[in-house]
């Protein structure tokens, strides 16, 4: 996201709560012009410009009447819409942003005709693709709130999919990586009495138990699927297993393909190269993540701690002055973590840019 | 005469590895070390060179030099802006944190650090103060909290040498990690390593995880304790957002009563931690000050 892109995405994450009184053009026509921008540029924050300054109960009233003209393609574009810019403002307002993702729900939920009749005259065909859109459209949706670790929002969001797709590896590996995700603050070294340490321990291992129940399930579905094969090595040594955490990073490694898995298994394996002591092998895998993810805060921070551990405390400051003097200020930084379910959003974006 | 062959077999050993293990040359290195002295909350002051004893991986060594007050502050300040600060919280905090930036003196400098789950470098050292103000004024509160990685890397971005000046780094948090990749006792590695001295401000009013343990609300954090001993400082908890001003302002009081003193290390190996002990002479208080330093190879 370019930071001028991001600039106008935070001017639209304003407008949730804002209420301004401006001259009144065709709403409708407006949004639906907008809609065509999108689709056209592949470019939310310029399409959202012409709505900039439009409140919740103006896109309330639009987006009702866009829902009830029953165009499939049009509600299908404007439910892409928010769902991009809901991404883009994740990071800067997550109340604004799950404004945005709310209204589009409310578009991809209307792909299912609310004439019963007319209901049941689609076919199954088209019946499976509405349920993958929508699954997929609220999984993406989820992952955003994954990303900036809203994992309430994510895990509300992530069971509305499962309602429409239950057997969807992808809405598997998102539910695990939540429950990961929510293991991180129980730190039993964080407390001081054996008791509590105890129960802060049992509710760690708890939540990584299911997430390792969540990515199996996935596995077993989608053998091959990288993320939940990365992140089922990352469970495992997060609970001890230190081979099979090995030997599952080292496989999701091979077969990621999208640069946010390679940066997923380069971190993960770093971590476990680095438990094991193997310095060298750390750094070689966390230099692998930065180059799938130059900004991502977690690979810069990594990697300098392992060149200090070398005995490089120059190189460490050197990483670290780097990125923090280097950041564009509207830099998206959830976009780095590696959450966000991209294939689902790859997968809904080629069905409507053109 | 084996016993013969396994003393020379010894010294010839001893005499290798003091070769390999080279010392300090006097008068080429220098360590300074902060030190807080006090008499309950009072610092003590006009103590001198001979009040203090240092060791040096238990090698006493003499100071070359104690100052108090006299080194300009490079302070690099590392405030929490998660979304648990939102509200009053932050107004309290823009407030404290402004009234300690306008109570520095005209020599001091100042950057500014916030962390919520990005980590970042708002303004970097700087003796001008409106920068730093205009900033504070525009702090927003929002998302999670990664104490550990901005600590890590405010850490790397202090001074390669101090020059004339003391870096410290002040920290204000209002709650546990839970975002950060790395772990706390990464953190405190690093920060034995740095060789800075790091003072606390907690807001213990910490509703983690209140549901599930009970009792646990509002307890102070484990990891910032270890954090503050490791850095040599001290440690304030808030137990309000309006005691956040007071404590700012006793923070820059103990920055500005502690001494720095400076010796060239001797009679030490060179590589390595450094067990630092400071004690006193003809004097009585209680010392606060970094527990070694980390010496890499030359």
């Amino acid at each position: 996201m370019s930071a001028q892109s991001m600039r106008v995405a935070v001017a639209a994450a304003a407008v949730v709560a804002s209420v301004s009184l401006q001259a009144q053009t065709p709403d409708v026509a407006a949004y639906r012009d907008a809609v065509n921008t999108y689709v056209k540029t592949g470019q939310p924050a310029k399409a959202v410009e012409s709505l900039i300054r439009w409140d919740r109960a103006r896109l309330d009233a639009v987006v009702k009447e866009i829902i009830a003209s029953g165009d499939a393609a049009l509600l299908e574009s404007a439910a892409m819409l928010h769902l991009d810019i809901g991404i883009a403002i994740a990071g800067i307002s997550t109340p604004a942003s799950a404004a945005y993702f709310d209204l589009g729900e409310q578009l991809i939920a209307a792909l299912v005709p609310a004439n019963p009749d007319v209901r049941r005259q689609l076919s199954a065909e088209r019946s499976a693709e509405i349920a993958r859109i929508r699954s997929t459209w609220l999984g993406v949706a989820g992952s955003a709130f994954l990303s900036v670790h809203d994992t309430p929002r994510a895990r509300t969001t992530v069971r509305k999919a499962r309602e429409v797709a239950p057997k969807s590896p992808a809405l598997m590996t998102i539910l695990g990586s939540i429950d990961e995700t929510e293991s991180g603050p129980f730190n039993p070294d964080e407390v001081e009495s054996l008791a509590a340490k105890s129960r802060v321990d049992r509710e760690r291992t708890r939540l990584l138990l299911s997430a390792q129940r969540w990515y199996k399930d996935a596995l077993e579905i989608e053998p091959d699927q990288p993320l939940a094969t990365i992140r089922l090595g990352r469970t495992q040594f997060l609970l001890g297993d230190v081979q099979q955490a090995s030997q599952l990073l080292e496989r999701g490694r091979v077969i990621a393909k999208e640069p946010a898995h390679r940066y997923l298994a380069g971190m993960f394996l770093g971590a476990l190269q680095q438990h094991q002591k193997d310095l060298p092998g750390a750094r070689a895998s966390y230099t692998a993540a930065l180059a799938a993810a130059p900004l991502s805060q977690n690979a810069i921070v990594a990697l300098a701690y392992v060149e200090l551990l070398s005995g490089r405390p120059d190189q460490a400051q050197s990483l670290a002055r780097g990125h923090l003097g280097s950041l564009d200020p509207d830099h998206a930084w959830w976009a780095f973590t590696g959450l966000i379910d991209l294939d689902g959003l790859f997968w809904l974006r080629q069905r409507v840019r053109k | 005469m084996r016993r013969l062959v396994a003393g020379i077999a010894a010294v010839l050993a001893s005499v290798t590895l003091s070769a390999q293990q080279p010392v300090f040359r006097a008068a080429v290195d220098v360590v300074r070390v902060d030190v807080s002295v006090m008499n309950g909350l009072h610092p003590v002051t006009g103590l001198a060179a001979d009040n203090f004893v240092l060791t040096d991986n238990g090698v006493p060594q003499a100071l070359s030099s104690v100052s108090l007050d006299t080194v300009p502050l490079n302070l690099m300040m590392v405030l929490d802006t998660s979304g648990s600060l939102a509200g009053e919280r932050l107004t309290h905090l823009i407030t404290a944190a402004n009234g300690l930036v306008k109570s520095l003196k005209p020599e001091d400098t100042v950057s500014l650090f916030t962390f919520s789950t990005p980590v970042r470098l708002v303004v970097k050292t700087t003796g001008d103060r409106a920068p730093i103000l205009k900033a504070l004024d525009e702090l927003v509160a929002d998302g999670s909290t990664s104490i550990n990685d901005a600590i890590f890397l405010a850490l790397q971005h202090r001074p390669p040498d101090a020059g004339d000046s003391r870096p410290v780094l002040l920290l204000f948090s209002d709650g546990r990690d839970t975002s950060s990749w790395l772990a706390s006792k990464h953190v405190i590695e690093a920060t034995r390593r740095s060789g800075l001295v790091i003072h606390v401000i907690e807001l213990v009013q910490d509703q983690w995880m209140a549901g599930f343990l009970g009792g646990m609300q509002g307890r102070p954090s484990r990891f910032l304790d270890d954090l503050a001993r490791a850095g040599g400082g001290r440690r304030w908890f808030a137990k309000s957002p309006g005691d956040l001003r007071e404590l700012f302002g006793k923070a820059l009081n103990e920055l500005r009563a502690r001494y720095l003193l400076t010796y060239s290390p001797a009679g030490v190996t060179r590589e390595g931690w450094h067990d630092v002990k400071v004690t006193l002479k003809s004097a009585r208080g209680d010392v606060t000050a970094r527990p070694g330093y980390f010496a890499s190879a030359p």
